[in-house]
């Protein structure tokens, strides 16, 4: 995937992409993988320490999915997810008021940059040409009447780009199965990165 | 926001999602202490066979055991996304049913999601005395 298709400047892109992988470094040589304390939560009695809106956003976000970087949506989008969470997407996510609170703000500060089109038709003209994709079909039973009236990531304009060459039959792969699941090709989606050396299409 | 300020929690997360914890620790028995309480004198002690029947029940597109598999001892999987689940059951798996508060969180948003309506005390504690007879 490309630096440019993300609303951001170049020389940022750059920035983030050397400090994170700076990151990694960090992160590997104090042995704390990400993913597992979202699985299970330190079971050592902890200090009584708030956590950030990252970490609230990583750990509440990150459970039935990855946890979607907020530069994929615009704020307005965010907005209209996190106001809809006990009916996202076929499933009942919500939170409580200070979590819902916290994890909204976060995103809204570090969301994408709204295109220069209107929110609405945008997401009109992209959940057409997905369904006619079939990219976008949820893979498990109906229950998504709201969804349809939802931001999904994967009919944002610049989501379908980077994905154009990548047929039908290989979203429904076993191994994928849905275009929810970033981290079936993209091997470092977990840690936030979308690197074109860590993908890896499953047979 | 300045863009050092934007890319600050890259590097501060990953320790402080290992320290940064409310949990408010519990146990299976604290639990099912609980919702005994909370079932009061209407309730019947709870039964592992009745905790079984609900979590295979299926209403609508759904049952428990859709994303949790038949067998909770072993992993599941997210029927929407496909993500992994883990075992649910708390010998395969010690860290469940240590977090009060998520606990409750997953209780009340999965049975609204397969039941459509909340699960009583009852029901909470026959899903949980069936899935700590589990081995």
């Amino acid at each position: 995937m490309s630096h440019e298709s993300f609303p951001r400047r170049v020389d940022l892109a750059i920035w983030c992409a050397a400090l994170a992988f700076l990151g990694l470094a960090v992160q590997e040589a104090v042995a704390v993988p990400p993913a597992a304390t979202a699985v299970a939560p330190a079971a050592t009695p902890a200090p009584a320490a708030a956590p950030s809106p990252r970490e609230s956003w990583q750990r509440e976000c990150g459970d039935c999915h990855i946890a979607y970087p907020p530069r994929l949506l615009p704020a307005a989008d965010w907005r209209r997810i996190v106001e809809t969470l006990d009916r996202h997407f076929g499933v009942d996510a919500s939170l409580d008021a200070a979590a819902t609170a916290t994890i909204a703000a976060w995103l809204e500060a570090n969301a994408g940059r709204p295109r220069s089109d209107s929110s609405e038709r945008r997401r009109d003209a992209a959940a057409r040409a997905a369904t006619a994709a079939g990219a976008a079909k949820p893979a498990g039973p109906g229950k998504d009447v709201a969804a349809a009236a939802l931001p999904r990531i994967s009919t944002t304009p610049w989501f379908r780009h980077e994905h154009d060459d990548i047929a039908a039959s290989t979203w429904q792969r076993p191994a994928i199965g849905s275009a929810a699941r970033c981290e079936a090709c993209h091997t470092d989606a977990a840690q936030g990165r979308f690197s074109e050396h860590a993908l890896r299409i499953p047979r | 926001m300045r863009p050092t300020a934007k890319i600050a929690p890259l590097f501060a997360a990953p320790w402080l999602a290992g320290f940064a914890s409310l949990a408010l620790a519990t146990t299976p028995d604290a639990l099912l202490d609980q919702w005994r309480a909370e079932a009061g004198s209407g309730a019947v002690p709870f039964a592992a066979a009745r905790g079984r029947q609900l979590f295979e029940t299926q209403v609508g597109d759904w049952s428990c055991s859709t994303c949790h598999s038949a067998d909770p001892r072993r992993g599941g999987r997210h029927v929407v996304t496909g993500k992994a689940i883990e075992p649910l059951a708390p010998a395969a798996n010690p860290a469940r049913f240590t977090d009060a508060a998520k606990v409750e969180k997953w209780l009340r948003r999965n049975c609204r999601d397969v039941l459509q309506r909340a699960c009583t005390p009852q029901e909470k504690g026959d899903v949980l005395t069936w899935l700590k007879s589990l081995k």
